[in-house]
């Protein structure tokens, strides 16, 4: 199962979320093709408006086979009547009352910097350097980016 | 507290947009629902449009919830600049029931702004819903072709199109380039559904259906500036039948059917309806007729043989209005492979 992990600073939306999408479901039921990107996705949004959200590919009503996208939508604000604290308000009254449970641990932080230190060093030493990919500011990003997913016959959500 | 139609709406800055929606929903309390099945964009020219927009999208809110992101270029102005206003349209559907309410996100922006479009503006889509995008009147040259890979279905009307071929050319060239597998909705299209409907059930009774096969020359009555409107009908009428190879002149065109046999269409210009009479002739003096009287809201069919039968039907006409077009457009679904296939003959006929 391919993971893709899709970061940048300055993109036009801000927003972190999981999605999982399923596989293409097979037609049988109707005994035609439904056309392209009629997969379902199940997205957690973490932040901002937290929630839950499943878009799945529905038949309009009628005789004719027409597929359709639906999506039903949790969002925490709404349904509790008050949004979450924002990321840093939680922190650090966490930080106040000792509570380390959402914090990284120094093990944590230098085993990421074990990964990340070899590839800055390529980047910065001599010989030949790995290609960078720029964007504008306010894109959505690298046009690479976007061929990654081509490449594997697949597209970015739409945020 | 119950959250008012806002007109236009408030002014908000770029960067607070998803704030002061946030916001105008917490204000609604628990009286409102907010709705939305699809985004619908709207682009359109020129800041007079803003007002008549909004009232359309209200309207359109009323049977398709969505968030409506309007989009209003001024391409003439000098400097390059983005406004925006946030708004609401909410309706009660039955009495006691909530209100159910879209949002509106309107954009000015000024200068040459198209490339700000997907950047800008379509950073605000409810995400994971389908976007539709109605791109009013003609496209730029060139047109940015990032644009297309954001869209799911592209509702135009080719009828405010001086040079359809030249339009169609470009879209197809730009779609092509964004790899995008984009619906086209031609509101043209639309304009002819009811003549469409009704010609198709007059045709389903068993005693007009022989008659499908010997049409020999066809006249169709449209409003002046409804030509390309005529020519689309005619175009269904020949993919459907398998007629071939157009020919045309000023107000007239010629088919040949599977039989070889030559079929002139005439198109007649008379003030009214965009389509007010379609004529079958069948040969032998058999004919059927669609007809749209001044001011009424039904097609009557008029079949006429030789052998003394004739008989009368009424259809519904629809709506030639803007909204009543949309409205009709956004109930369907699927890849308008019909149209598809109008539209190749169609485009040797314009």
């Amino acid at each position: 199962m391919p993971f893709y992990v899709r970061v940048g600073k300055r993109l036009p939306k801000g927003a972190t979320e999981i999605a999982v999408t399923f596989k293409q479901a097979p037609a049988v039921l109707f005994n035609q093709n439904l056309g392209e990107q009629t997969q379902n996705i199940l997205v957690i949004r973490i932040q901002p408006d937290e929630g839950v959200s499943l878009r799945m590919m529905c038949k309009m009503p009628g005789p004719s086979v027409r597929v359709e996208p639906v999506k039903m939508d949790f969002h925490y604000g709404t349904s509790f009547g008050k949004a979450s604290p924002e990321a840093y308000e939680r922190l650090l009254l966490d930080a106040m009352s000792g509570d380390a449970t959402l914090f990284a641990r120094r093990d944590e932080v230098e085993g990421a910097w074990r990964f990340i230190d070899p590839i800055e060093e390529a980047w910065h030493g001599p010989g030949q350097h790995p290609e960078l990919h720029f964007y504008p500011a306010g894109s959505w990003g690298p046009k690479e980016a976007d061929e990654l997913l081509v490449r594997d016959g697949r597209s970015w959500r739409r945020l | 507290m119950t959250i008012p139609n806002l007109g236009t709406g408030v002014p908000v800055e770029l960067g607070q947009i998803d704030r002061e929606i946030k916001k105008l929903w917490e204000q609604s309390g628990n009286v409102a629902t907010r709705a939305s099945l699809i985004n619908l964009a709207v682009y359109c020219e020129g800041r007079e449009a803003m007002e008549r927009n909004t009232r359309l999208i209200g309207q359109i809110a009323q049977n398709h919830a969505c968030r409506a992101l309007l989009i209003v270029v001024e391409p003439e102005a000098k400097e390059r600049s983005v406004q925006a206003w946030i708004s609401a349209h909410c309706h009660i559907g039955r009495a006691g029931a909530k209100q159910t309410c879209c949002e509106q996100i309107t954009f000015l922006l000024g200068g040459p702004s198209h490339n700000l479009i997907p950047n800008i503006v379509f950073s605000h889509l409810d995400s994971d819903l389908p976007l539709f995008l109605w791109w009013q009147g003609e496209f730029p040259d060139p047109i940015d072709s990032q644009l297309w890979t954001w869209v799911d279905r592209l509702i135009f009307d080719s009828n405010e199109w001086r040079d359809q071929c030249a339009e169609l050319r470009q879209l197809r060239a730009s779609m092509a380039e964004a790899q995008g597998r984009i619906t086209l909705c031609d509101l043209n299209w639309t304009r002819t559904l009811y003549f469409r409907q009704a010609l198709s059930l007059t045709f389903d009774h068993p005693d007009n259906l022989p008659f499908l096969g010997k049409i020999a020359e066809v006249s169709i009555t449209h409003a002046p500036e409804y030509r390309s409107t005529a020519q689309l009908l005619v175009s269904w009428l020949a993919a459907q039948l398998t007629w071939q190879q157009p020919a045309t002149s000023a107000d007239r065109a010629e088919f040949i059917a599977k039989d070889g046999g030559k079929i002139p269409v005439r198109f007649v210009e008379a003030e009214g309806a965009p389509l007010s009479r379609l004529v079958l002739d069948c040969g032998e003096g058999d004919t059927i007729t669609l007809l749209r009287e001044k001011g009424s809201d039904f097609l009557r069919a008029e079949c006429a043989f030789t052998d003394g039968r004739l008989s009368h039907s009424l259809f519904p006409a629809g709506s030639d209005t803007a909204d009543g077009l949309i409205n009709e457009e956004l109930q369907r679904g699927g890849r308008h492979r019909v149209y598809l296939k109008a539209l190749a003959i169609a485009e040797e006929l314009f």
